[in-house]
């Protein structure tokens, strides 16, 4: 960072900590923020100190919301028994824009993964339990196909049917329109795993 | 099985090489560090995307290149022709074509090609430590069972998260359910115990193989016995399927069967793995299930030990296996001879194991066993692979071969990473063949006067 004039030095510093950002693309961000009207500089660092003040996490589901509770939990029109708990708050937009689905949500905010210190108690999984008891009859586990995914899918599976809930998994297999001699082996043998009668 | 075409690019000492290699043995020959082992681990790598020997794959690239690439056209009897490729990037990913059409995942291209590989390195499996026999399962069983990979790769991720975890439950000890350590212990059998399941069936299968062969090396000597010695001990024999009762366990040869197949028997036969779904017919307890059994109530009998030590203590990460000759261990009481009789037997071993389950003789790749056999092995392993199967041998001289091989096999000299074919050697062993033509005529006829 010695070339830089410190300041500049402490902004590409900043920008290197950003996920999938490198040295190289660190420097070109920091020379074209530094070359930006002072407006639009300020409009940009007005947005991520707004996002740091006004996002919190839904008092209900655990999703990021700028209100109490969240849009979803808000909206009369849900189903209120059915609860889908996904891991991050991208997974549930993503099942959002299906527009299939018309149940509750429940955002973990991360998997287990005792290798990056995430241990069941840090994600957002006792707040899981008083919302069930509120009339939750169905439970669906969406996570990524991963290791992980199907970890926290075993423990939750494991601590929520006692309770006397539903607890179903989304399958892992074939992607829609997919070509069966396309598919590569991880996900043909999943997919004969998941298998189901019809 | 055969390559017809093979071609590297920028690959270890070549930049460019092709070769049209023989049906039967061909035979690389030169001067030492001129590249004859390079052209095995080419076509090793197209059998089992490893390097024999680099611990980092990109050290297969040309010095001064950014991708290495081999390429090759295989002959199939059973599956039909095919074009493989494989490329490595400086970056050590790797990249895998079937039939000129990119696969998503490089395991894909196992089971396409096979080979057996025999040199002096595979003297670590007899001599070697624990890891480095458990490291030759892990390659040969993946040739033939594209499950194992996957669950090889999930188990080694489960069991560097439960390490993790036992490790957090060492230094501050609190309820291991908290934590979730019993799924993670469930995660640890599901994938673990079919690891073991595979083991213990292709070892209980390439064992009476070796033997055999040990045998016919030692002129019926010596016995050659190879135990499988897995950290969770197995259930009783009579619960899990053997050799004579064969019948209940074809996991392995399902797998190595097309995907149509595959679909097709897994009608009548259930998958053994605990994430099957619930709708799964009820059956008898199979291998896979027994050994997941016996897997569980080993680790509850262990306790809290696990957490005492931040480990895990049982499970295929801590698997060996045993070669003994005569009773004695040969790892600690084998002579060098005996250590490498018994690794060429186990290698033609499988070999065998190869062939019964694809359904015809792989590759055979031997390096520089002209030098490390002994006369009487050697002559064993040339019988053995001629008019058998595709093989290429390196050496540094012909001189040590058989005048009856040499008639038949292709042979390349080797020379600072130039392979030329010996086509004047070719016409003047055809030249002498020639000649024993025109003589034949009158042995026969000689031959038939004296008969008549």
């Amino acid at each position: 960072m010695k070339h830089y004039p410190k300041p500049l030095g402490k902004l590409v510093g900043e920008l290197e900590r950003l996920p999938g950002v490198g040295p190289k693309s660190a420097q070109r961000m920091a020379f074209h923020l530094m070359r930006l009207p002072y407006e639009e500089a300020k409009r940009f660092a007005d947005a991520i100190l707004e996002v740091k003040d006004q996002i919190k996490l839904c008092k209900e589901c655990s999703n990021f919301t700028d209100q109490e509770v969240c849009e979803v939990c808000r909206d009369t029109k849900r189903d209120r028994t059915i609860m889908c708990i996904v891991a991050e708050t991208h997974d549930l937009i993503a099942m959002e824009k299906t527009n299939e689905y018309r149940g509750l949500y429940h955002v973990l905010q991360g998997l287990i993964s005792p290798m990056d210190n995430i241990t069941p108690e840090m994600l957002k999984i006792r707040e899981i339990f008083p919302r069930v008891a509120n009339g939750v009859t169905e439970v669906i586990l969406a996570f990524n196909p991963t290791t992980e995914g199907q970890t926290t899918a075993l423990f939750l599976a494991s601590r929520l049917k006692p309770l006397g809930v539903r607890v179903s998994q989304i399958a892992h297999g074939l992607p829609a329109g997919g070509n069966l001699d396309y598919a590569d082996q991880a996900t043909l043998i999943s997919a004969l795993q998941w298998r189901r009668e019809i | 099985m055969r390559v017809r075409y093979l071609k590297l690019n920028q690959f270890r000492n070549y930049p460019s090489l092709e070769l049209h290699p023989g049906e039967g043995v061909n035979i690389l020959y030169g001067q030492n560090a001129q590249g004859k082992t390079n052209v095995l681990e080419a076509l090793s790598l197209l059998a089992t995307t490893r390097s024999l020997r680099a611990s980092r794959e990109s050290e297969l690239i040309f010095r001064g290149g950014d991708v290495a690439r081999v390429m090759a056209d295989v002959v199939r009897e059973c599956q039909g022709d095919v074009d493989l490729e494989v490329s490595v990037f400086q970056t050590d990913k790797k990249e895998v074509k079937i039939n000129g059409s990119k696969r998503g995942r490089v395991v894909d291209i196992l089971g396409q090609f096979n080979a057996v590989f025999f040199g002096s390195i595979d003297l670590v499996i007899v001599m070697g430590e624990p890891a480095d026999r458990r490291h030759y399962l892990n390659i040969e069983i993946s040739q033939i069972s594209p499950r194992y990979v996957y669950d090889l790769g999930h188990y080694k991720r489960v069991l560097a998260q439960r390490n993790r975890l036992l490790k957090e439950l060492r230094d501050r000890p609190r309820p291991p359910k908290e934590l979730g350590l019993d799924v993670w212990n469930e995660q640890l059998i599901n994938y673990g115990a079919p690891i073991i399941e595979k083991r213990r069936f292709y070892l209980e299968r390439l064992a009476p193989l070796a033997n055999q062969v040990h045998r016919a090396l030692t002129d019926g000597k010596e016995n050659l016995e190879i135990r499988y010695l897995p950290s969770v001990r197995l259930p009783k024999p009579a619960e899990l399927s053997t050799l004579s009762t064969a019948v209940v366990d074809n996991s392995m040869i399902r797998e190595t069967n097309r995907e149509t197949q595959y679909l097709t028997e897994i009608q009548d036969a259930t998958p053994a793995s605990e994430s099957a779904p619930q709708t799964r017919v009820e059956s008898p307890l199979s291998d896979t299930e027994a050994i997941a059994a016996a897997f569980r109530e080993q680790m509850a009998e262990m306790g809290l030990e696990e957490a005492r030590r931040g480990v895990t203590l049982l499970g295929p990460q801590r698997d060996d296996i045993g070669f003994f000759i005569d009773g004695a261990e040969t790892r600690l009481y084998g002579s060098q001879g005996q250590q490498r009789t018994a690794t060429l037997a186990l290698k033609l071993a499988e070999f065998q194991l190869i062939q019964d389950y694809v359904g015809e003789p792989p590759v055979m790749l031997l390096d520089d066993v002209m030098s490390d056999l002994d006369d009487n092995r050697r002559a064993h392993l040339l019988e053995w692979v001629r008019r058998r199967c595709q093989t290429f041998i390196t050496c540094t001289s012909l001189r040590p071969f058989p005048k009856e091989i040499l008639a038949e096999a292709t042979t390349f000299q080797v020379a600072n990473g130039v392979v030329t074919p010996d086509v004047r050697r070719k016409t003047r062993n055809s030249r002498i063949l020639a000649e024993k033509e025109a003589n034949k005529p009158e042995t026969a006829s000689e031959s038939v006067e004296i008969a008549s």
